[in-house]
């Protein structure tokens, strides 16, 4: 009966130290894999850089309206 | 230096006779302080009363500041620019203002005691804190006031300028205050040296530029 | 096609941070998950503006040894160029902390020296503001701007050392290399960064030959 009664107190014991391991949840985090997995990332991809060609588009116009000013306000200058 | 010295002393001698400056400020923290005692009755928490009497400081700070720079007449200046190198110009109006600043902070800390009692343990270090925060206060407001005398400014001006880089002085200000009215041993050191870093950079900054700022 | 060689190199790198910036591997950490990518953005935008303020403090001392006023309009553009990419750097960084931290501001040390550097730079450009004369404008600015430089580098680089903060690499955390620059990132952090940059040279050109050609307008009617 003491054996018994040993053997039925190291088992909880055992029990009672391996119950914070199962507080550890995941292993690793969790990332965007299924993005990336169903090729849904490009559609980020393209959108992102479809506003950033907006936006450039945008600078290079006026960069070139501010050289033709300059040009013209050289030729009054002469 | 000796020129600074006795500037500070012929500046502080003509202020106690004729207390143009100080009295006004003084009667504005009075009266504040006044206000708050009529508002509130009691403080219960240290928090709120560090709160409190460095708001009224500030504002006292701002006002004093005003009064030294804009209102200063201009002849009179023009004599302390011949004598005087800018730079040493500049700091004899920030230890002068400082000076002045401290004096309204002491008597204040009286007054508001008076009607709040002083929830402090580490009075040492709180009358470090005082001083050491009227200086730093002061030093960046007349640095902005000198600023914007030259900018034909306002009072706004000087409030705007100053305001975001008292900011840390402030925080550590506060820091200090509430670390000094706990119940044990505290460590201040960090805090303090902080401050006054704050300080010499100031000072640093003012002696360098100020010449650059009063070239007319 | 010689001049304008940055430009295109700017374009070349801010397209390659946007796309490699989503599709290369990056850590696999906790609480940051995926959005630890933000980091080619938002600091980029702190990068590029410190970058920007150093340029308008240069500008100032020379215009204070040389009383050109054209130098003091470089200054006066990039600091507002500056605010520009500041404001985006706090956008960015407040709706990063939502997701991650919780909550949209913090009492953290480095956004409050962040907020303060705007404040500064914000008044630098009231008190130009306030001034009418030319000369007394661009002299009194210049030395304010040399001010609100120093301090920015107290508030953002050294207030925040000695204090505690969430950010990593200040007040006891460890810093960015421990847990994220690792190769994968290195390849697209100096790259965007590089880029952000030259993206605001380039805002700065286009704003001072703007302002350059207000003011020859200016004078061609008054003649």
């Amino acid at each position: 009966m003491n054996r018994n009664k040993l053997r039925y107190m190291f088992s909880l014991l055992l029990l009672t130290i391996g119950m914070p391991l199962f507080a550890q949840g995941k292993e690793t985090a969790d990332m965007a894999d299924l993005m990336r997995s169903n090729g849904k990332i490009y559609v980020v991809v393209a959108v992102v850089v479809i506003i950033f060609i907006g936006f450039l588009i945008y600078l290079i116009t006026l960069d070139r309206k501010i050289s033709k000013l300059e040009k013209e306000i050289k030729e009054l200058e002469k | 230096m000796k020129n600074i010295i006795s500037l500070i002393k012929y500046e502080i001698k003509i202020e106690l006779r004729q207390k143009h400056a100080l009295s006004s400020v003084f009667l504005f923290a009075a009266a504040a302080i006044f206000i708050c005692y009529l508002a509130l009755q009691t403080i219960s928490s240290p928090m709120v009363w560090m709160a409190f009497y460095w708001l009224i400081i500030l504002f006292a700070s701002i006002n004093m500041a005003h009064q030294s720079f804009i209102k200063q007449a201009e002849r009179r200046f023009l004599y302390y620019y011949s004598i005087l190198a800018p730079g040493q110009l500049i700091i004899t109006k920030i230890l002068l203002n400082g000076f002045f600043v401290m004096l309204i902070a002491l008597i204040s800390l009286l007054c508001f005691s008076l009607f709040f009692g002083l929830p402090v343990y580490h009075i040492a270090a709180f009358f470090f804190t005082v001083i050491a925060g009227s200086f730093a206060i002061s030093s960046i407001i007349t640095l902005m006031s000198a600023i914007s005398a030259k900018a034909k400014g306002n009072a706004a001006l000087v409030s705007i300028l100053s305001f975001p880089i008292l900011i840390p002085s402030i925080i550590t200000i506060l820091k200090l205050s509430n670390l000094a009215s706990l119940n044990r041993i505290v460590d201040f050191s960090t805090n303090f040296s902080v401050l006054i870093a704050l300080i010499v950079i100031v000072f640093m900054l003012a002696y360098l530029l100020f010449a650059y700022l009063w070239r007319d | 096609m010689r001049k304008n060689w940055w430009k295109i190199l700017a374009v070349i790198l801010v397209l390659y941070t946007l796309i490699a910036g989503f599709l290369f591997p990056v850590p696999r950490l906790f609480i940051l998950h995926e959005t630890i990518r933000n980091l080619y953005f938002h600091v980029g935008m702190w990068f590029a503006m410190m970058t920007i303020f150093l340029i308008s403090l240069v500008y100032s001392l020379i215009y204070l040894n040389t009383n050109n006023s054209k130098f003091d309009v470089i200054a006066s553009e990039s600091i507002n160029v500056g605010i520009l990419f500041g404001f985006l750097g706090l956008a960015t960084g407040s709706l990063w902390a939502k997701f991650t931290w919780g909550a949209w501001w913090t009492n953290d040390v480095q956004l409050n020296g962040a907020a303060i550097t705007i404040l500064t730079y914000l008044a630098y450009i009231i008190l130009r503001n306030t001034i009418e004369e030319r000369d007394k404008k661009a002299r009194i600015a210049a030395v304010y701007n040399i001010f609100a430089f120093v301090m920015m580098i107290v508030f953002i680089g050294i207030w925040p050392r000695m204090n505690d903060s969430l950010h990593p690499g200040k007040g006891g955390n460890p810093g960015f290399s421990s847990y994220d620059l690792d190769d994968y990132m290195r390849m697209v952090f100096y790259p965007a960064v590089i880029g952000w940059i030259l993206m605001g040279v380039w805002f700065l050109n286009i704003r001072t030959r703007l302002n350059k050609i207000n003011q020859k307008l200016i004078e061609i009617e008054d003649q």
